[in-house]
Formats: structure tokens, C-alpha cells, sequence
């Protein structure tokens, strides 16, 4: 049985994934390690394959790990109560595009378990929250914008208010507007003692939003802290530059 | 101002595991209902209903009609095989796999919406039958029957030189209402075998009355109390069916309706088959695989005395066993027969609806395999 320190959202502990068998193998994750508590937002920072996505799927149980294990709010990820817990916002929004943006959110705050007679509310306020409007509510998700789609995901993860948000991507396609609307959201839900754990490429999401951040490369931790500690040494602070640092220090 | 997080899931829906099933089913109802041909696709299976209710024969239009509501609800209920390989590809399924919904609640629901709407498929057809019945007055009139006790031989046999005759006898019940007499014909000679008519002789309370039949089929009678039924053929054994007094009449309309809606159910238990097939392989090689195990239990009779010829042939053992096979793992679609009690003008009964109890039972079966059977790699 996994154990956990008392305050750990998440926790995990030399996460291993390999994909593949024999010479096609692919070591995705090797010897991942972090802890998430309460009330604290967790950037996952790292290049295309770095291992950021491998580690969400470990997160939210979708794919067990080879080695390691995962605790989400104390027990094995991927167990029912840990996934009613956990609201997540996958990179591509528009996978169900048979709903309307309101339907996607009401079936979510159905799933999650929102008592019916609160439903129509919450997602009432889910869709205010993220600043979509009632009549763009009603339009089929196909229509929408890659940023309209984003917050409407945003809104199917939250309407449930559950304590942990996992999010891919989640300021990828919107304008400076829906960017500062979805990072007030995150920031409220981590100042009301929820915790969030993102992957992002965005600076701008990770400071404004972030306590720590975590550089993978090649499946590794390579860097942990505040990014502004992470970036301060680089003459040009970008996340570009400290992938390039990372990956140069990678064995 | 901080937002508080509250987990909020309800603990009774948690214990029995159905928490999001509604949800999900709605979702799965909404990918059929929405897609760009399902207007269209609707339109022509009711063109088609028409055309079949329209061109037929007088006699033939509502077994068309019902062969036509058949296919468009077994169409409907294989359905259910797109949802799994559509949510594989679009990354749809990981998306839901991370929610409260367990991995039975995620499987079971494409199941349960494409089974509902073939259901419902049936009773909007059965609406339609009934309206173009009223408008082209191609009604058939139907009986409320019950079956009726035969006593003695289930073959009649005329009598001859060399042989006593067989006979039946059928408590008919007071005078003043009709009997039927469901016969098929035994033919003892070879140049019997294209006759369409026979004689019988009915004897009650001393009076002997002799009739000409046909050799398949009901034929109707007066009730005249307990009749003796006696063949006077002697190239033409019958086998009684069944024997069947008519005790009222049955609106056609409630008949249409109560028709569809037993089409759509026994095709409904096509669709957690689908769905199952569906963890395995593509959706287009799941539909075809349950549509042909639907087409299997639907004949499986004649396959099962197809299979009894290929068994007594040399050689001919693989055959059978193969289609011994696929009539076990098919549903038994024998409940399909109430067309012809329907289009022989015979009201519904409760054994119409008995019939399909093992078509139930095999939704049921495929249905916990689709719930329980773990996925590989963890992920639904």
C-alpha cells in the first residue's frame, strides 16, 4: 500500500515508464520524483518529449507506471476517488464534438458527481468563470476557437470543484484576455486550498500562476524550484534558454 | 476572492458505481442523434418503411415493412461499435478515463444509448406502419387468440387398408366464436409433394363435417365444443402446430406499434455485443461481426437443421460444427417470429414477449463481459 506525506496531493517516487518491449523500447520516464501539497501550483517545464505528458498520464492513472508509484490525496492514482478528485484539461479540447460547450460542462458536473439540483448552477458559474458566455454555451464545441475550447474544458474540470486540477497546455491558444481570465481562475482555486499541476511552455503561466516548476529532459528531473530561481543564472532569462542549460547538463 | 474546493461526489451513487452513467448516456445518444447523416439516415429507413408498406401485396405489405424496421433497428443497435475506436483515436476515452465514471459505467454506456434508440427506432416504424396503414387501408385484422389443449396425435393420419387413422381432439369451446387449426404437411408420396390442399373431417357432438385446408397454415372453424380432426389424405400427413380459439378483435394500430417496439428490443440486444466486439477491433469490423451474428439468430432454425443435414454427410462434420457454433454464440432472435403471428393476424400475447427473454439473457451476458473484462494497459 502507497504511502504519503500527510500534506501530498500528489506524490510520487521514482516513476518509471517504459513504452514498448526489447530493442523498440522507449524510456519515457526514468526516475521521476515529486510531491504536490495543498493550496500549491506545480509547472511541469520541458521541451516536446521531455516526459511532461507521460507524467500527467501517471498522475491521473491512465497509464501505470514500470516502476515507482504515484499517490493522489493518499492513495493509488487512478483509483475512483482519486479521479472524482481530480479535474482534468487534456491538451486537445475539441474530443467530444457532438455537445454543445454547456452540455460538455453539465456532463462533466454529472460524472464528477455534482448533486443534480446544484447542477444547472455550478455550471452556470463555471462557464461566468472562465468568461464564456451563455449564448457561446450553446454553440456545438466544433465551433469553437481553439481558446474558446481551452476555457470550455477549463469550465468541465472545475465545475465540480474538485481539490487537484491537472492541466496540459492550459493558456495554449488564448489571447491575453482569456489567458489572465484562466490564471485568476487557477490562482483562486490554489488560493481556496486547491492545488494545481500544469504543463506549460507559457513563462507567463508559469510565474503568474506556479510556486515551483520542474524541468524534465529525457525523462529526468533535471532542475526543481521557483522559476525565478531556475532562470536567474541565464544572461537571457527564457524558458528557451534554461531547456538549452538543462539539456547541455544531461548526461 | 479564494474558490474552496469541495469534493462533492455523492456517496450512495459512489457505493452502487453508476455515478455519470446517465451523463454518459446522454453524451453517447447525442454522438448518434447529431452526426451529419442521421437526419439522412433516418429519412430513408422511413422512405423505406413506406416503399416496403406501399409496393408489397396486400398480404406481404406489413412482413416488408417489418423486415425493413428489423434491419434499420439492427443497424441502429450495432451502432454501438463506433464509440470505443472513435475515442481511441481521438483521445476522447482518456479524457473521460480520467473522471469519477468507472471504466463498466464508460463501456456500458454506448451500449445502453444504442440499445435504447433501436428500441426507440421500433416504436417510431411501428407509428409509421400504422399511419400509412391508415392512409392506404392496407390493414390486416387481427385476433386476440388463445391457445387451445390438442389431445391425441400431434400427426394426423388418414386411414387405410394397411393403418388406423390418427386423429386429434381440440376442445373448441362454446359454439358462437371461431377456432383456428395450424397445420404443416408430412407428404407420404412424391407426387403429393406440390399439392397446396387437403380434406379434413371434423366430427363434434356426433356430426361429422368434411373440409377442404390448406396443407400450411391455419384454417378457421366454428367453435362447436370438443372436435375430432381427422385426416382423409392418405399422401398427406399433417402435423398440428397448434390449435387456437379467437376471443375479439386487436386494433392494427396498437398491433404496428406493440410490433416495433418488439423489433427494436430483440435488435437492441445486438448492441452490448457490438460494444464488446469493439474493445477488440475497429468499429467497422465490430458492426459487421454482430450485424452477421444478428442475422445468425434470427435463422437460427434453419442454420441448426442446415447443420443437422451437414452432420449425417460425410465430411460434412466441420460444417456443422461450425454452424452449430455461431448459432450458440449468436443471439436467439426467435422473439422475430411475431411478425408472422402479427401478418397471420394474431394479436400479440405474452409468449410473443417470453420469446425474447433469451435475447435478454445474451444482452445481459455480453453486457457484464463488456462491464467486467479489464482492459489491457490499465486505461478503458
Amino acid at each position: 500500500m502507497p504511502s504519503s506525506a500527510p500534506d501530498a496531493v500528489i506524490d510520487a517516487t521514482g516513476l518509471v515508464r517504459v513504452y514498448g518491449r526489447g530493442a523498440c523500447a522507449v524510456r519515457a520516464l526514468d526516475g521521476v520524483s515529486f510531491r504536490l501539497a495543498r493550496g500549491e501550483a506545480l509547472a511541469l517545464l520541458g521541451a516536446n518529449g521531455s516526459g511532461k505528458s507521460t507524467t500527467i498520464k501517471l498522475v491521473l492513472g491512465l497509464v501505470a507506471p514500470t516502476a515507482g508509484a504515484v499517490t493522489v490525496l493518499g492513495g493509488p492514482a487512478g483509483r475512483r476517488e482519486a479521479r472524482a478528485a481530480t479535474g482534468y484539461v487534456p491538451e486537445e479540447a475539441r474530443r467530444l464534438p457532438a455537445l454543445t460547450g454547456r452540455e460538455l460542462v453539465a456532463l462533466f458536473a454529472g460524472i464528477q458527481g455534482v448533486p443534480r439540483a446544484a447542477r444547472a448552477a455550478r455550471v452556470d458559474g463555471a462557464l461566468d468563470a472562465v468568461g464564456l458566455s451563455q449564448e457561446a454555451a450553446r454553440r456545438r464545441v466544433p465551433e469553437y476557437s481553439r481558446g474558446m475550447a481551452r476555457r470550455v474544458a477549463l469550465a468541465a474540470a472545475w465545475v465540480a470543484r474538485p481539490p487537484l486540477l491537472v492541466l496540459d497546455e492550459p493558456t495554449s491558444g488564448l489571447d491575453p484576455v482569456g489567458t489572465e481570465q484562466v490564471l485568476d481562475l487557477l490562482r483562486r482555486h490554489r488560493d481556496g486550498g486547491g492545488s494545481v499541476l500544469l504543463s506549460t511552455h507559457d513563462r507567463g503561466a508559469a510565474e503568474g500562476l506556479c510556486d515551483r516548476a520542474l524541468v524534465l529532459a529525457g525523462g529526468r528531473v533535471r532542475a526543481e524550484g521557483t522559476l525565478g530561481t531556475l532562470l536567474a543564472d541565464d544572461p537571457s532569462p527564457t524558458l528557451l534558454a534554461l531547456f538549452r542549460r538543462v539539456d547541455r547538463a544531461a548526461p | 476572492m479564494p474558490l474552496r474546493s469541495a469534493t462533492t461526489c455523492r456517496p450512495l451513487a459512489g457505493l452502487v458505481g453508476l455515478v455519470g452513467l446517465p451523463g454518459l448516456v446522454g453524451l453517447e445518444v447525442r454522438r448518434r442523434v447529431r452526426t451529419a447523416g442521421a437526419l439522412a439516415l433516418a429519412g430513408l429507413a422511413a422512405a423505406a418503411v413506406a416503399a416496403a408498406y406501399a409496393l408489397s401485396g396486400a398480404g406481404a405489405a406489413l412482413e416488408a415493412a417489418a423486415f425493413v424496421v428489423t434491419v434499420a433497428c439492427a443497424v441502429v443497435a450495432v451502432g454501438a461499435a463506433s464509440s470505443a475506436p472513435d475515442d481511441r483515436a481521438s483521445g476522447a476515452g482518456a479524457w473521460l478515463a480520467a473522471t469519477g465514471a468507472s471504466p463498466a459505467v464508460r463501456r456500458l454506456a454506448p451500449a445502453l444509448a444504442a440499445g435504447g434508440l433501436a428500441i426507440a427506432a421500433g416504436l417510431v416504424a411501428g407509428v409509421l406502419v400504422a399511419a400509412f396503414a391508415a392512409v392506404t387501408g392496407r390493414t390486416t385484422p387481427v385476433h386476440v387468440v388463445e391457445t387451445l389443449r390438442v389431445d391425441g396425435a400431434a400427426r394426423l393420419v388418414a386411414s387405410s387398408p394397411t393403418r388406423a387413422a390418427a386423429r386429434a381432439v381440440v376442445p373448441t369451446g362454446p359454439a358462437g366464436a371461431t377456432w383456428e387449426l395450424d397445420v404443416r404437411p408430412v407428404f407420404r408420396a412424391a407426387d403429393a409433394a406440390g399439392r397446396g390442399t387437403t380434406t379434413v373431417a371434423l366430427e363434434a357432438g356426433g356430426v361429422r363435417t368434411v373440409h377442404p385446408i390448406a396443407v400450411r397454415g391455419p384454417s378457421t372453424f366454428p367453435t362447436v365444443g370438443d372436435v375430432a380432426v381427422e385426416t382423409l389424405d392418405p399422401d398427406v400427413d399433417l402435423r398440428v402446430v397448434a390449435a387456437r380459439r379467437r376471443t375479439g378483435d386487436a386494433s392494427f394500430a396498437g398491433q404496428a406499434l406493440l410490433l416495433g417496439l418488439l423489433l427494436g428490443a430483440a435488435a437492441a440486444s445486438g448492441a452490448p455485443l457490438a460494444a464488446l466486439l469493439a474493445r477488440g477491433t475497429s468499429a467497422p469490423t465490430a458492426a459487421l461481426a454482430a450485424a452477421l451474428l444478428l442475422l445468425v439468430g434470427a435463422t437460427r432454425d434453419g442454420l441448426l437443421e442446415l447443420a443437422a443435414g451437414a452432420a449425417g454427410v460425410a465430411g460434412g462434420g466441420p460444417a456443422a460444427a461450425v454452424l452449430r457454433g455461431a448459432v450458440a454464440v449468436a443471439p436467439d432472435l426467435a422473439a422475430l417470429g411475431a411478425i408472422g403471428e402479427v401478418v397471420a393476424g394474431r394479436a400479440l400475447g405474452l409468449a410473443s414477449w417470453v420469446l425474447l427473454a433469451p435475447a435478454a439473457v445474451h444482452a445481459l451476458a455480453t453486457s457484464a463481459l463488456l462491464a467486467l473484462l479489464p482492459a489491457r494497459g490499465g486505461l478503458s
